[in-house]
């Protein structure tokens, strides 16, 4: 209803065959120059909007299932404070997620597929059968 | 201060557990959750992690740990003390983790690894003092093989105290007690000071119910040493 105040629309109708923009942004890669970062969005990816306390839980245990070690309460500070210095300030200064520093909430952005296939492959050809 | 205190402190806090995992109910889960302690699930994504568990105590977490890791609660390993053959590392873990948590529904089995836990430690340190109760010290009769190489292997200082319903053989470094510790009668516990290594001392604490226990193990120095005086006070 009533006359459109956007003026002339910007296309967006970038079809799924087309490689969005992102995929040949620096930042992009820098983004997911860091397990720790390339998990947190594949953990976004099932769960859309989690806590950084559990981001912070889900990595450490991530960490000691991978290393078969147990993540001790200091341990799981330092990545705590990675997470909040370093790794959620940079993804969402990249645009992947939405970080309310206040709430403690961590939202991930709308993605384009190609977006999310290239994220779910790099977590999961951590797995030891992706080695083969 | 009284095993009776220790274990109500303990009882007094509060500790939970987040199961993070892709699937269904774990059976840690279910043993958590008999034994009396909170627990809770978390999904993980299927290409994601191996489930593991978070342990928080009083709103602090104090671990993240592998379920494979922990899995040893459900069938513990009962080993002599000193052997490293079926070691398991995770056993040892799981000690750090749950330490100082209540567990209601302990069974001889799992009270005994434990013990074992505690004896190994005194093994491999090799100095200091051991104190174990055993109800009666006919329930010492089936130890007294493990006892005698704990004895013969170390400095350790071993008080045995147990009500006397049998008379127990005399072992190098062991002494009883069987005079006034019918006071023990409901407790299965055991103290190791750490000799010189302080941060080796370890204990544990239960109270037999009806066919199964209710106790913790602990970590702490101060703790071990509140034990250890619940044993001199005897």
């Amino acid at each position: 209803m009533g006359g459109s105040e956007e003026g002339p629309a910007r296309q967006h109708h970038a079809a799924a065959g087309d490689p969005p923009p992102r995929l040949a942004d620096d930042r992009f890669y820098r983004a997911l120059a860091s397990s720790h970062r390339r998990r947190l969005l594949y953990y976004l990816l099932d769960h859309e909007e989690t806590t950084v306390e559990e981001l912070a839980s889900v990595l450490s245990g991530w960490e000691a299932t991978t290393a078969g070690t147990m993540y001790e309460t200091e341990d799981r500070s330092a990545l705590r404070l990675r997470l909040l210095h370093s790794h959620l300030p940079q993804l969402a200064e990249t645009g992947l997620i939405t970080y309310d520093s206040n709430a403690g909430t961590v939202r991930l952005e709308p993605l384009h597929p190609r977006v999310t296939h290239v994220i779910q492959q790099s977590v999961e050809a951590e797995r030891p059968e992706g080695l083969g | 201060m009284t095993l009776a205190s220790l274990l109500a402190e303990c009882r007094a806090r509060r500790h939970r557990v987040t199961v993070y995992r892709s699937g269904g109910r774990l059976d840690l889960e279910r043993w958590l959750a008999d034994r009396g302690v909170a627990v809770s699930s978390r999904s993980l994504p299927a290409g994601g992690p191996s489930p593991f568990i978070e342990i928080e105590t009083d709103g602090e977490v104090a671990g993240v740990i592998g379920v494979e890791a922990v899995e040893a609660l459900l069938e513990p390993p009962i080993r002599r003390p000193g052997d490293r053959d079926g070691f398991s590392e995770g056993y040892r873990a799981l000690f750090e983790i749950f330490e100082q948590t209540v567990f209601s529904g302990m069974t001889r089995r799992e009270l005994l690894a434990v013990s074992r836990e505690i004896e190994d430690r005194a093994f491999r340190v090799g100095e200091g003092t051991l104190w174990v109760s055993f109800q009666r010290l006919s329930a010492f009769s089936s130890q007294t093989e493990v006892y005698r190489a704990l004895g013969a292997e170390t400095d350790l200082d071993i008080r045995v105290y147990g009500v006397e319903d049998w008379t127990p053989p005399p072992i190098s470094g062991v002494t009883y007690h069987a005079d006034e510790a019918a006071a023990f009668e409901p407790y299965w516990a055991l103290a190791y000071d750490g000799g010189p290594e302080r941060e080796q001392a370890c204990g544990l604490v239960a109270e037999e119910g009806s066919d199964e226990y209710t106790g913790f193990w602990t970590n702490e120095p101060a703790t071990v040493e509140a034990i250890a005086t619940a044993f001199r006070a005897v």
